[in-house]
């Protein structure tokens, strides 16, 4: 299992040479990258740099772009020196395309990390892009990733530890607040902490830059102390992310101790990290648990059963009931049902239309009167009752 | 002149009829698994082929949203209702996730749409998906009218776009605060919408501090775009807002139902405009602005206000005509009326018809002097209310 990282200067090459299992680096220029700051010549200087230390130079390319803008970031991708770059890191499917038909020299790296959690769709990522690596989501778990190591025809990648993005918007939204014409030596930059009425002890960090509006959680991604397994099953590379845990001229001090603890299996390795940690999807993903309470429990129940939804009662009178389909009230038994669940039989009396005329057999899409049943309220659905 | 499809949601068969009726050429809407909005209504396999029926006997087509990035578990099933879907004839299907266009095309021969929660924003990724079977792209909300026209160009699909509704603020697709604050799936459907929450903020580098809706962002609306959609050859324009009401649904289909017509007959547009923006600010709404339609959404994009500031609308929602016979139009109320209020009847087509209800009854025959909401009432019918038609929308100028 190889280890790679963000780095943004000559002394965070320096540590990455030292790391052990470290044999790549990731470099991220302004234009191209969601949180680069490196000009496109520092970009190209310091894959050079890599390079003579024997690293292999990743550029970053993980913006998303519209029409326009693609055009623009593809030129500039077109006129850069790539020869000391390995590989290039997209998520935009369309720059994926675009680096296998136009730089075919130079390995793809594809980001699905946010919402690729299935094996067809992943597999068919691989068979249509072909990618070097699949950098895969922190919400699979550890089972979720050791199928994907053991299925995929291709290199996979988890962040390992370091900071979890939850929202990417292309609209600069903190400027409105905190712009300040003054600042500038880190202009197109903004660092704030959010918190939500919801969330007001766990303050989320969130940048503004030219590319728009970042916010990540409160608390790093953290699975280095976990990692047998997914090394047994050939995760191939595990992502470190201390871009936020230095000074923001470096990105990678200190990955060679990260890296070596990592492999010693050091237990003082997540107290050496420098924010709170969590793994909330590494042991499971229930995030969809909760849907089944979302509806009124008689959504289900609106089949070729159900025959009509109460929509007036008029209270020791009647009931309104609008009929959904034809039916007939003799030789069936029906129920009401609740918007919670709970069901009440009846016998139902004394049908008539709304011009007050008797009725046996009910069609569509009509309001039909009949008595009053205590407990029956606006909503309730009629059904035909097969248990009786 | 390309006429483009108005396109509209329907998170009930009550409001796909009601989408249909008033003039969409489309509907897009749900079972009860695999699309974006697990607290919507949504369709039961009977409403499904009781809607798609609906639809088809009036030249209206189907969508039927696969949109949510599913997991491996969430696949069962889903040939199953694919086939289901096959033979009912939905016209399309609107999906996000590879693995799920997968199955579809391993058990049936629905068309595929790419649903704008893949956030498609250029001419390269639209390529991309046409290899994979793709017809239609629903593009990014980031995207402008020029751009979608370019890409239309560059890679021969047809091209969706949002004109009217809600927004994400983030790309779609690319916010997961949700999964990870509440354990709900925003990319299953369970998003819980914290972009509308107030945050407070404290700024590091700029050091102040703040509290504000930074990241609710106003409701597009596409009415003014619409000669530009037009002339760019746009396949198919869409309302958002499946979770909304039936007067939603109702007033925005009229309102570009009409606009679209006008502009492709060429009439003077300019001139009808007014009248169509006071029918999309008689809902409920945010403010409204312009998307990325001609620029990029900047900074007044956002829509600071608390949400109980949402704009009321110039217009109630009364309810909803459910029947009408040879004496009395039989209205369900969603909200409660009062002595003589003025009301008006929306028809599918045409001016809306004032009534003055100073007699209103309920289903036994008693004369009501301020009815409830969640009841039904009966308005006799005199000479002008004789169009009155079922599932014709009833609403309330607000004072």
């Amino acid at each position: 299992m190889k280890f790679t990282t963000f780095v943004t200067s000559k002394e965070d090459i320096l540590a990455c040479a030292a790391a052990p299992n470290l044999e790549e680096v990731l470099i991220e220029p302004r234009e191209l990258s969601r949180e680069g700051r490196l000009s496109i010549e520092e970009a190209q200087a310091l894959a050079k740099e890599a390079a003579q230390h024997g690293l292999q130079a990743t550029l970053v390319w993980d913006i998303l772009m519209t029409e326009s803008e693609f055009a623009h970031r593809s030129k500039l991708v077109i006129g850069m020196n790539l020869d000391p770059f390995g590989s290039i890191r997209t998520q935009d499917p369309g720059a994926a395309m675009w680096v296998r038909d136009n730089v075919p020299g130079k390995a793809l790296q594809f980001v699905v990390e946010n919402s690729n959690h299935n094996m067809p769709g992943l597999a068919r990522w691989v068979r249509e892009l072909r990618p070097q690596r699949m950098i895969l989501s922190t919400q699979l778990p550890e089972k979720k990733l050791i199928a994907c190591c053991e299925q995929l025809d291709t290199q996979c990648e988890v962040l390992g530890a370091g900071k979890i993005l939850l929202f990417y918007s292309k609209r600069q939204l903190l400027q409105t607040n905190f712009r300040n014409d003054d600042d500038a030596n880190d202009s197109h930059w903004i660092y704030a902490d959010s918190s939500s009425e919801e969330s007001a002890s766990r303050p989320f960090p969130t940048i503004e830059n030219e590319h728009g509006t970042f916010m990540y959680l409160n608390k790093d991604h953290f699975i280095l102390d976990a990692l047998a397994r997914l090394d047994a099953a050939g995760m191939h590379t595990i992502r470190i992310d201390l871009r936020d845990l230095q000074a923001r001229e470096h990105a990678a001090q200190g990955i060679d101790t990260i890296c070596a603890m990592t492999l010693a299996s050091d237990p003082a390795l997540d107290t050496v990290w420098g924010r709170p940690t969590s793994a909330p999807f590494f042991k499971r993903n229930k995030t969809d648990k909760q849907f089944a309470r979302m509806k009124p429990q008689t959504r289900l129940l609106r089949d070729e059963k159900c025959v009509a939804e109460v929509v007036s009662v008029e209270r020791g009178e009647l009931l309104g009931l609008y009929t959904l389909r034809d039916f007939n009230m003799t030789g069936a038994s029906y129920k009401f049902v609740a918007h919670d669940g709970s069901e009440l039989q009846v016998e139902l009396k004394s049908l008539s239309d709304i011009s007050g005329n008797p009725l046996t057999v009910c069609s569509a899409h009509q309001i039909v009167r009949c008595q009053w049943v205590k407990g029956v309220k606006a909503g309730a659905i009629l059904v035909r009752d097969e248990t009786v | 002149m390309m006429k483009p499809e108005l396109l509209a949601p329907a998170g009930s068969l009550e409001k796909l009829k009601v989408a249909v009726l008033y003039g969409a050429d489309a509907v897009f809407f749900s079972g009860q698994k695999y699309s974006l909005r697990a607290r919507a209504d949504n369709f039961t396999p009977d409403e499904i082929a009781e809607g798609v029926a609906f639809a088809k006997r009036r030249g209206v087509k189907t969508y039927i949203t696969l949109n949510a990035f599913l997991h491996d578990e969430d696949l069962e099933g889903l040939g199953d209702f694919c086939q289901f879907l096959d033979a009912q004839g939905v016209t399309g299907v609107i999906v996000s996730d590879l693995g799920v266009i997968d199955v579809i095309q391993k058990s049936s021969t629905l068309h595929v749409h790419l649903s704008t929660q893949a956030s498609c924003l250029n001419s390269p990724s639209a390529s991309f998906w046409k290899s994979q079977g793709v017809e239609r792209i629903v593009l990014g909300r980031e995207v402008s009218i020029r751009e979608a026209q370019d890409i239309k160009a560059a890679c021969g699909l047809e091209m969706e776009m949002f004109t009217h509704g809600a927004m994400c603020m983030a790309y779609s697709g690319n916010c997961v605060i949700s999964n990870y604050t509440a354990g709900r799936d925003s990319n299953r459907g369970g998003c819980i919408q914290s972009c509308r929450f107030q945050y407070q903020q404290s700024s590091q580098n700029r050091g102040c501090s703040s509290e504000s809706f930074f990241m609710s962002s106003k409701d597009m609306s596409g009415l003014e775009h619409i000669p530009d959609f037009c002339d760019a050859g746009i396949d198919s324009l869409k309302i958002e807002g499946r979770m909304k009401s039936l007067f939603y649904v109702a007033s925005l289909c009229r309102a570009y139902r009409k606009a679209i017509d006008i502009y492709t007959a060429g009439e003077d547009y300019a001139a009808a405009l007014p009248e169509l923006q006071a029918e999309v600010n008689s809902i409920p709404h945010r403010d409204y602005f312009g998307a990325s339609f001609s620029k990029p959404a900047g900074m007044l994009s956002v829509f600071q206000d608390r949400q109980g500031t949402v704009r009321s609308g110039t217009h109630q929602f009364t309810g909803v005509v459910l029947e009408k016979s040879d004496r009395f139009a039989a209205v369900r109320l969603y909200a409660p009326m009062t002595q003589d209020q003025r009301i008006e009847i929306v028809p599918f087509r045409g001016e809306p018809i004032p009534v003055q209800a100073t007699q209103v009854f309920d289903l036994i025959g008693n004369r009501l002097d301020s009815p409830r909401q969640d009841c039904v009432v009966c308005i006799p019918l005199d000479e002008q209310l004789a169009k009155v038609e079922p599932l014709n929308i009833v609403r309330a100028a607000r004072v």
